[in-house]
């Protein structure tokens, strides 16, 4: 799944594929669970095709306070907080958006051969030697819109503009003073109509059509029966309409005709139609002078054109600002400031800042990885593979980004999911992490363990000759391999397991073969683990507690909180 | 990323092995960086009102390098044919007049056309041809031995890529607007660059 190991991902609860195991009797206060076995078939396979739907790196993950879950992508829903113009960074209101279109109606053009936007360039027509002094100050200045990257300019389509405001009005009038123009030109009445012209007709004339025709729908009205065609049935057996209905119905409607002719809408194809004219254009200019369906569809003028030569402009489409909002409980979970252009958040509930963080390392590094942001080659190193059937050792650690001590519970199956079975234990599966801080606390308490970090003469000599007491100390089951203020971390011990599996007596089917074949990334070891994290908080006057809470909340009191997510450990890829 | 790992390579190199001075022939009006690099064996010639910056490269390993006037060779362009694949002979490559070869542009091309532009990272393959009045668009590039008509823009990806720009061709005064541009930028690079040619003519 990632290129580089190891990775860490986390899975959000929404999904079947990663809702919590569940956890054995947990309503009674009184039995704490210190660990829980997780069955294979409830383990979150992070080889499944689904889960690579639910795994998020962390940094896409937010956190919904007041439901105290985790969001993904797929938990919260985005509302627009305003809409903008991505070129010249005008706030245009969402009535007005409603009103215009999403369009940006300042100016603001995009290139039809690129799409980057237009720039309004002054070039002038006349010639510099023609120029007498006196002319200079009242020069004939014309303005084109240019596009600085493919050079295509509006002189391509022979559109110039007097000024450089207001593009959009100069812009609407040379185009309907080219298509009024070329109607002209043409004196046989089945000449080609605009499109525009040829729609605004057309619905014009099937409204006035409708309002003519409608059929009687009430032909009773004020009655109490809903359903017209019982209504006329019964009334039949009573005698038929009233003498002022039976009167009307007796004027046959009209029925309602089509469009004829250019005034209703209507064209009609004829055999010696200028199509010629378009084949030998397309004949000499080829495949690439065409259109794409994107030029088409990017501005209603363009609809209709069929070369590159004929694009007209479009309009920039305006953007929105989206604010994130949690879908259960309606509370945003992220929002802007609503200022354009600023990046600054007002509301932003991070998961990271919310839920423990794992990361995995190995405990002996044998390869120093580096952060791939100081490559200085484009090509990263070979990365190295585990080999199967050696037992390695890694640190995990947890870090907590909470202002209380969190107790931790971790739970693997012992065997990970997927085609490649490798053998995990956690060697501590149960523990308590410190709170965050300020950081000069950490400075001050006295709680911190490890010897590196204390001052004086036995340490230096320590980090100089290679503390001997450190490189020497051996994971044990059950302990904590490292305390720091805010983190812990333990060992896990992992055996890879073998790519092929083990020779079997009885000879498989084709099904089975072809199952067994390993696809891609099936040798990519990922361990999933399901972390549970218990800490209690004071509940805040004014807030409300909900939730899977039992007692209730009254301001000052303790409340158990518990949030519980499964993590998808990438380790690095089996040899073999 | 990449420029820069080719640089520290580079850098490696010319001190490693001293580099061969090519034969020059460097117009007196011509201004070349002190930083400025031109490796190889084949004869260079630059011609009048010439800018080169500081880092940009010259290589004249395997084909002589004709440099029109009035040209400009930005930062960490790289200008010269490069290795010859298969038996094709050794290349000369020729810039017209007034190119414009901006940043780290990679130009192994057989001909450039007159007041081309060729804009920032954008490369042009040995033995294409590019005629004048072209532009090629930042990170687009011209394929090996390709050809391209005079007034061709080259950007996008793909099958849109090129272009012919008919305005320029057509018009005369838009030509004109764009060599007053290029000759005000010359001009304010005169005076930013100072000039050491003499490091290659001499010796």
């Amino acid at each position: 799944m990632t290129t580089s190991f190891p990775s860490t991902h986390y899975a959000c609860p929404c999904s079947d594929l990663t809702s919590a195991p569940p956890p054995p009797s947990s309503k009674r206060a009184s039995i704490q669970p210190t660990s829980f076995q997780v069955n294979e078939e409830q383990a979150f396979n992070p080889h499944s095709p689904r889960a690579d739907y639910t795994l998020y790196p962390l940094d896409h993950l937010l956190f919904c306070d007041e439901c105290d879950e985790i969001r993904c992508p797929r938990c919260w829903t985005e509302e627009v907080l305003y809409w903008y113009c991505p070129h010249c960074l005008f706030e245009v209101p969402s009535s007005a958006v409603k009103g215009d279109g999403n369009r940006c109606s300042r100016s603001c053009y995009d290139c039809p051969s690129c799409t980057s936007p237009l720039a309004v360039t002054q070039i002038s027509q006349r010639d510099e030697a023609l120029l007498r002094p006196s002319d200079a100050a009242g020069g004939n200045e014309t303005y084109v819109l240019q596009c600085h990257y493919c050079d295509w300019s509006t002189l391509e389509i022979n559109v110039h503009f007097n000024k450089p405001t207001k593009i959009t009005e100069q812009l609407v009038k040379q185009r309907k003073s080219r298509t009024s123009g070329s109607k002209e030109n043409v004196s046989s009445e089945k000449a080609a109509i605009t499109h525009d012209d040829a729609f605004a007709n057309l619905t014009n004339f099937y409204e006035d059509q409708l309002n003519e025709t409608v059929e009687p729908q009430n032909a009773y009205p004020g009655s109490p029966y809903s359903s017209p065609a019982n209504l006329a049935r019964i009334m039949n057996i009573y005698g038929g309409l009233s003498h002022n209905a039976l009167k009307k119905t007796r004027e046959k409607p009209q029925p309602m005709r089509e469009a004829r002719g250019h005034a209703e809408g209507q064209t009609s194809f004829s055999a010696n139609d200028s199509d010629t004219g378009i084949i030998q254009r397309l004949q000499s200019f080829g495949w690439d002078a065409t259109t794409t369906s994107e030029q088409c569809l990017s501005a209603p003028v363009n609809n209709d054109t069929r070369f590159t030569d004929d694009l007209w402009p479009s309009a920039t489409r305006l953007r929105t600002r989206r604010a994130k909002r949690c879908k259960s409980c309606r509370h945003i979970i992220a929002r802007q400031e609503p200022k354009v252009g600023s990046m600054r958040y007002k509301i932003r509930l991070l998961a990271m800042n919310y839920i423990p963080r794992l990361s995995i390392r190995p405990l002996n590094p044998t390869v120093t990885t580096t952060n791939p942001a100081f490559h200085l080659r484009p090509d990263m190193p070979e990365q190295e593979k585990l080999q199967p059937h050696q037992t390695k050792q890694y640190v995990l650690t947890i870090r907590n980004p909470l202002f209380e001590t969190v107790k931790i519970t971790l739970a693997t199956p012992t065997t990970t999911p997927g085609k490649v079975a490798s053998r995990v234990t956690i060697l501590c599966p149960s523990f308590t992490v410190g709170p965050a801080g300020e950081v000069w606390d950490e400075a001050l308490s006295a709680s911190t363990q490890s010897a590196s970090s204390d001052g004086g003469r036995k340490a230096a000599m320590a980090s100089l000759t290679g503390s001997s007491e450190s490189s020497d100390r051996q994971p044990e089951a059950g302990k904590i391999w490292e305390k720091t203020r805010n983190s812990t971390s333990v060992v896990v011990e992992i055996i890879p397991g073998s790519l092929r599996p083990p020779p079997s007596i009885v000879p498989k089917t084709e099904e089975e073969l072809a199952d067994a074949e390993l696809k891609e990334d099936d040798d990519v070891l990922e361990v999933p683990v399901y972390v549970r994290a218990e800490w209690e908080t004071e509940v805040k006057p004014g807030e409300t507690v909900q939730g899977r809470k039992e007692v209730g909340g009254m301001a000052g009191e303790k409340v158990r909180k518990e949030v519980g997510y499964w993590v998808a450990l990438g380790i690095g890829r089996i040899a073999g | 990323m990449t420029s820069k790992a080719a640089a520290l390579t580079t850098r490696q190199s010319s001190t490693a092995i001293p580099p061969v001075k090519p034969r020059c022939k460097i117009h007196s009006t011509a201004i070349i960086a002190d930083k400025a690099q031109i490796t190889g064996s084949h004869i260079v010639e630059i011609g009048e009102n010439v800018i080169i910056h500081p880092h940009a490269r010259i290589k004249a390993e395997h084909g002589n390098v004709f440099i029109g006037r009035g040209c400009q060779i930005a930062e960490k362009a790289v200008v010269g044919a490069g290795e010859p694949t298969g038996s094709s002979d050794a290349a000369d490559m020729v810039i017209g007049e007034g190119v414009s070869i901006e940043t780290s542009a990679v130009v192994e091309a057989q001909k450039v056309g007159d007041y081309t532009t060729l804009e920032v990272k954008s490369s042009v393959g040995r033995g294409a041809v590019v005629g004048k009045w072209c532009k090629v668009a930042p990170m687009c590039e011209v394929r090996e031995q390709e050809v391209l008509e005079d007034y061709t823009v080259v950007f996008g990806d793909g099958q849109k890529g090129r272009r012919v720009d008919g305005v320029l061709r057509d018009r005369k005064e838009v030509r004109d607007a764009k060599l007053k541009g290029k000759a005000m930028e010359m001009e304010v690079l005169k005076g930013l660059i100072p000039d050491s040619q003499m490091k290659w003519t001499m010796g």
